[in-house]
């Protein structure tokens, strides 16, 4: 199955320029911070697509930093922004991730790397914990990133289909965030089938998560919806 | 042309009113779910193959 990253890759930078063009036409915080957040998804599965074809240790630290600690936390942070307007509480969460960023960027730069057991027919997903020696500091905050990021982003998408719900206005904002909710519920099933063992699963979680993310938002933010925040 | 509120408005469906509500429920219970697995692995209880 190592042709998914390819397709994700494709999916996830086309779905980045489709949010960032958004983000020019309309402004808006939370569009830059999901088109930064997507575009970390795109880098973790281009590094997927990478180290399927050889090994590269700088790369694989990239995905592990893109891919397990940062996407979800950035792409949530957008739907933080999205959602509370009032006061600068949401200002202040973003310059905490953008130091928590920092930190684990360095804390994955230093850590220890061996490429001596690495197989490019294998997928990463089942082979980093061999060869990425990760300490204890840089494990805590994959989880922890990992909870914000899913929670705020699925949550927050949840919580608006919701609304739209129990208002009945705007369908298609609707069907499109439980789209995005599904979409991002996706791979963070993906990172647990990972804990559980099933490590085969998440490349397909991750395709089918762009591509439900990608098909929501443009739910979401067809000319029916207008106007519309996203 | 401003849209106004009244023409944002759908009328409910047997979609719109059973099964929305449904997916939001399943949807809610998966992202748990989730989390449940994550605390699971963490206590030790759920270990990779």
């Amino acid at each position: 199955m190592n042709f998914l990253p390819y397709l994700s890759t494709i999916v996830t930078f086309i779905f980045t320029v489709a949010v960032y063009n958004r983000y020019r036409q309309r402004g808006g915080i939370h569009l830059l911070l999901w088109a930064f957040g997507l575009l970390l998804y795109g880098i973790g599965t281009l590094s997927e697509v990478i180290l399927g074809i050889t090994f590269n240790a700088f790369v694989l630290k990239i995905w592990y930093l893109t891919g397990a600690m940062l996407t979800a936390a950035w792409l949530g942070m957008g739907t933080v922004h999205l959602l509370i307007r009032k006061g600068n509480a949401a200002q202040v969460i973003t310059w905490v991730l953008a130091g928590i960023s920092i930190l684990a960027f360095i804390l994955i730069v230093i850590a220890p790397v061996t490429s001596t057991a690495y197989d490019v027919t294998r997928p990463v997903s089942e082979q980093y914990k061999d060869i990425f020696s990760r300490n204890g500091l840089i494990i805590l905050l994959t989880i922890l990133l990992n909870i914000y990021g899913t929670l705020t982003l699925v949550g927050g998408a949840i919580y608006s289909a919701f609304l739209f719900w129990r208002k009945k206005i705007l369908v298609n904002r609707m069907f499109g965030n439980i789209l995005i909710a599904a979409g991002a519920l996706s791979p963070a099933m993906g990172g647990s089938f990972l804990r559980a063992g099933l490590t085969d699963l998440l490349y397909l979680s991750e395709m089918i998560g762009a591509i439900l993310m990608f098909i929501g938002f443009l739910i979401a933010t067809s000319r029916s919806s207008e106007p519309a925040n996203y | 042309m401003a849209v106004t509120h009244r023409s944002k408005r759908f009328n409910p469906n047997l979609v719109t009113e059973k099964i929305v509500p449904i997916l939001l429920i399943l949807l809610i219970v998966i992202l748990l779910t989730v989390f449940v697995v994550i605390g699971l692995s963490l206590a030790g209880v759920v270990r990779p193959a």
